[in-house]
């Protein structure tokens, strides 16, 4: 066990693309970390160059006290979950699970024991003597985790490793891999794309855009105070709404203008920042369940915003309801068993202590 | 491709791939590019290979360029190179007969009733036709043009069009001894001329049009001479462009099977005689080695711009074709135009919705469905018909033979195959073991160098393998004479180890090829995979690419072992000692004997035969599942 530094990490690829940029985090011993974001962000990359699949373009990488940037993969100490599992195809699971043991001249013995426990803390043990080729989607998955869990390694590495499975197994995958990490108490690195397996199972979640991280923060904070925009958008299904307008009013009253007659007051912790933006353009961004829900209901005399009911989807335990606002369109997401008809006006409660403040120059934060 | 880019600082960790491809660059530099240069340097000298060795600049290239002989055996090649094209028809049309069957079982009898003629070597085949069918007086061309009255047709023609009496009444024309008729002969030989490599490929790339496609296509309405057109055709395009260049280049760069049917020197009148063939005479016979060197240089210049040209003029990408194609520019359409399209449209459903229109279809579909079987079978009676030949005579006395030589007849005479058995025995073992340890050398030597190719992009990589590219382009029978001096410099003429080792140069470059293709098609993360569980490149090469190459393996190793087989044109030229012929040359000897015993002759033949009819026969589920899989997808 040990903990990844990285500093100021790089990678470059032919023609100056920077695909990973000025790459910063220490992570904890023990600790789960999620690196997130869309296709090409970088996340996989760096990912990479922490096994030693990459090389690193400037900066250094650490794991434990030890400087890898020259090592080879194979003496970093570490093991990767791969997205495709990239099981040895003509290999059993037995096998699959072993070879990387009896390269490194394991006895006999230790190896079987080994493997043994793996397949138990799986569930895999009446899989052991078939290929890869005989087994579904999530077994194959469970044995590339076993490939992994026998070399005891100091750090798991995961790359995208639930996207090929469906919807149901990717659930419960999920459970097992956080249930794994509590066991086992290893560093695990986890790459995804998705922003739900990132909240769910990372301890801390780094999220990444264009090769830059955005913002690294755990679940709760991530989603309660995005960085910027960007974040913001990631973050969150449906993801939060955003609406275009001006800063008005005086002191002490400062509201904020937006199209189609919206108006909405600035709450008394964001009045002090906002106070520098009057008669200038902001950005707001309301989360889904921040409009029309329960809770914004019940607080009577919050502001609402007039608008025309577009279209209703139906998800059983609540309903997304888009509303067009000008032209602009909004979620809100609210309990069932409210009806909206679709062509009909209505005047959802906004619950506006909830609101976020981004700056439209910068996309950033305002706080 | 796996491979990612590895600098020269970065070297140190991964100098050991380089071993993988060592044995492959030696020996292509050895038997392919030194005996290139070689080649090149001894064009300027007037040179007979022995004492005689005289600088005399451009002199052979001048005398070369000025000789008819020289261009008139090009000529020679590009006949039948533009023939040979021709000849590609029937393949594609059988290919697309078997993929139009419905039932599998019976796309699989036809496959497999397809290759088993196809495979005998070609020596055998041209040496059957020699035999039965050109020969002059009860040949079977003259005995099928005689009776089906083509031959009065003919002769009619050759006093209308004054071919000058090729053919007359009452006088047989001698195929392969008439100045005239031997180049007919040389495009006649292999009649229905489908080669199995060709309808395996085609059939390939059909099998993956989709059955959805048929049944879209079916519900359009789209008949099947169209869904030939369109459909068929457009997607084994690019297989036919591949086939067109290969055969091309192949023919212009043939020496064995003109040398086979009309002998060292081109027939009569040296009328056949084409370019490598031209080369092998100047060298072996009329020791003229310098000005045999230059014939092979500026064969290979040939060669090599032809196939820059061809690749060019066909590719169909390429924006003149495409304009070409293009649909003119689209015009407003207006209503009246529309309303007139539309009732065709519903006049023509009433047509067809018409009974007679109906049952005329139904008619024309089942004789349509009657003529594909038909055509299968009728090409499948021509293609056995040498294999019948052979197998009949064989167990016929002379006696019999002149009597009757396609009927059989009692009573048999096994004993004829214990004679072939001990005139040819000897010579097949010598072929068993050459294409054995041709095959074996070639796949071990190009799986490694595959690797090296395929997993990292190293310093030096892409300057190897455009070293291999260019080999490709290049006419290994160009390079031959120096390739001779060579063996004997290395004490090596007369020896298997020579055929061994130039057969295993020369394989490198089709195996490193096809195999660099399969080994990045490997998902990287397997060998990621392997690298972080600590293997080297030693053990990923062993545990993750040997284990998934089988058929690919099989497929390449079918092809080398075949093609070991069958060369005779360098056993011929290397080989003295007669206990150690490959057995092709055994053959081609047996056939020049003046006192001809066919009965042993034939089992001889057959004997030579049956090791590549059941090599094929039993790979060729995988061959077949080879071709999909990898080696066509370039």
């Amino acid at each position: 066990m040990a903990r990844v530094i990285l500093e100021h990490v790089n990678k470059i690829y032919p023609g100056n693309v920077k695909a990973v940029d000025d790459f910063n985090l220490e992570i904890k011993d023990g600790e789960f970390v999620v690196l997130v974001g869309p296709s090409g962000c970088g996340k996989s990359t760096t990912l990479r160059m922490v096994a030693g699949l990459e090389e690193i373009s400037g900066g250094i990488i650490k794991i434990g006290d030890r400087v890898v940037n020259d090592v080879p993969p194979k003496d970093r100490d570490i093991t990767m979950v791969f997205q495709n599992y990239a099981l040895y195809p003509h290999m059993t699971v037995r096998e699959n699970m072993a070879f990387g043991l009896k390269l490194r001249k394991f006895p006999k013995k230790e190896i079987e024991s080994r493997v043994q426990e793996a397949a138990r803390i799986l569930g895999i043990g009446e899989l052991l003597e078939r290929r890869p080729k005989a087994l579904s989607g999530g077994q194959r998955q469970r044995v590339a985790v076993g490939r992994a869990i026998v070399r005891k390694p100091a750090v798991f590495l995961f790359d995208e490793p639930l996207s090929n499975l469906d919807a149901k197994m990717r659930v419960q995958m999920r459970v097992e891999i956080s249930r794994l990490h509590s066991q086992l108490g290893t560093t695990m690195i986890y790459v995804t794309h998705d922003q739900v397996e990132a909240m769910t199972m990372g301890q801390r979640i780094v999220v990444m855009k264009d090769g830059l991280i955005q913002q690294v923060a755990d679940p709760i904070s991530l989603y309660d105070g995005p960085a910027n925009r960007f974040v913001a958008g990631f973050i969150g299904m449906p993801p939060m709404n955003v609406f275009e307008g001006h800063i008005r009013g005086g002191q002490g009253n400062l509201t904020f203008e937006g199209v189609g007659g919206l108006r909405l007051p600035v709450p008394d912790k964001y009045k002090a920042a906002l106070a520098a933006y009057r008669d200038k353009p902001v950005t707001l961004g309301l989360r889904p369940e921040d409009i029309g829900s329960a809770a914004a209901e019940q607080l009577a005399g919050d502001p609402r915003i007039r608008a025309v009911v577009e279209v209703v989807e139906p998800m059983g335990s609540e309903s997304y309801i888009y509303f067009r606002l000008a032209d602009t369109t909004f979620i809100s997401r609210v309990d069932a068993h409210r009806k909206f008809k679709v062509g009909d006006t209505s005047e959802p409660a906004v619950f506006i202590d909830k609101a976020h403040f981004f700056d439209p120059q910068t996309n950033r934060r305002i706080d | 491709m796996a491979g990612r880019d590895i600098k020269w600082r970065e070297i140190k960790h991964h100098w050991e791939i380089y071993l993988f491809v060592i044995p492959t660059l030696v020996l292509i530099g050895l038997f392919l590019y030194y005996p290139a240069a070689s080649g090149v340097f001894h064009s300027f000298f007037r040179w007979n290979g022995a004492d005689i060795s005289e600088y005399v600049g451009f002199q052979n290239y001048v005398s070369l360029l000025q000789s008819t002989e020289f261009w008139q055996s090009f000529k020679v090649a590009f006949l039948l190179g533009g023939w040979n094209v021709v000849k590609m028809i029937p393949a594609l049309l059988v290919a697309v007969c078997i993929h139009r069957c419905r039932s599998v079982r019976m796309q699989f009898i036809y496959r497999t009733l397809f290759v088993i003629p196809m495979v005998i070597p070609g020596l055998v085949v041209v040496l059957i036709w020699r035999s039965f069918f050109f020969e002059a007086t009860s040949g079977y061309l003259n005995r099928f043009l005689y009776s089906t009255g083509l031959f009065d047709v003919l002769s009619h023609l050759d006093k209308f069009f004054n071919w000058g009496g090729i053919f007359v009444p009452g006088q047989s024309p001698a195929w392969l001894g008439d100045p005239r008729l031997i180049l007919v002969a040389c495009v006649v030989w292999g009649f229905p001329w489908v080669g199995s490599f060709a309808v395996l490929t085609h059939l390939a790339k059909l099998q993956s049009i989709g059955k959805d496609v048929y049944e879209a296509a079916d519900i359009d309405g789209v008949n099947w001479w169209t869904k030939f057109i369109r459909i068929e055709l457009p997607l084994i395009m690019g297989s036919i462009y591949l086939l067109l260049v290969f055969v091309i280049i192949e023919t212009i760069k043939d020496a064995g099977m003109v040398m086979a049917l009309a002998g060292m020197f081109g027939g009569p009148g040296g009328k056949a005689t084409v370019p490598a063939l031209f080369m092998i005479r100047k060298a072996f016979v009329e020791q003229e080695m310098g000005y045999a060197c230059a014939v092979g240089i500026i064969l290979t210049v040939i060669v090599i711009a032809l196939q820059k040209l061809l690749t060019w003029v066909m590719n169909p990408e390429r924006a003149g074709f495409r304009s070409r194609r293009a649909p003119a520019a689209p015009r407003a359409v207006t209503a009246a135009e529309s309303a007139q399209t539309d009732d065709r449209a519903r006049r023509l459903i009433e047509r067809r919705s018409s009974p007679v229109y109906r049952s005329l279809s139904r008619v024309g579909a089942g004789v349509l469905r009657f003529n594909k079987h038909l055509t299968i079978w009728a090409v499948l009676a021509f293609a056995f018909l040498p294999l019948y030949l052979m197998i009949v005579v064989s167990f016929k006395t002379n006696t019999q033979f002149y009597a009757a030589p396609a009927a059989l007849t009692a009573p048999f005479h096994p004993e004829n195959w214990a004679e072939a058995w001990r005139l040819v025995m000897p010579t097949v073992a010598n072929s068993v073991f050459i294409s054995t340890s041709v095959t074996v050398l070639t796949l071990c030597f190009a799986l490694c160098a595959a690797y090296f190719f395929a997993r990292q992009k190293m310093p030096l990589s892409n300057f190897f393998w455009n070293a291999i590219l260019i080999l490709m382009m290049m006419p290994m029978i160009a390079n031959l004479v120096p390739l001779f001096r060579l063996l004997r410099d290395l004490n090596l003429l007369n020896t298997l180890s020579a055929l061994i080792l130039v057969g295993a140069a020369s394989g490198q470059v089709f195996g490193v090829f096809v195999l660099r293709n399969f080994v990045a098609d490997i998902p990287g993360d397997l060998y990621e995979a392997a690298e972080i569980d600590g293997a080297s490149h030693f053990q990923q090469l062993k545990n993750v690419v040997l284990p998934l190459s089988g058929p690919i393996l099989g497929t390449v190793g079918v092809m080398q072992f075949v093609a070991a087989w069958n060369e005779f044109v360098l056993p011929l030229i290397v080989m003295r000692d007669h206990t150690r012929l490959p057995v092709m040359v055994q053959l081609l000897r047996m056939a020049g004997e003046y006192l001809k015993f066919w009965g042993p002759l034939m089992a001889g033949y057959a004997l030579a035969s049956i090791p590549i009819i059941l090599l094929f026969v039993f790979s060729m589920k995988l061959f077949v599942r080879g071709l999909t899989e990898g080696a066509v997808k370039g």
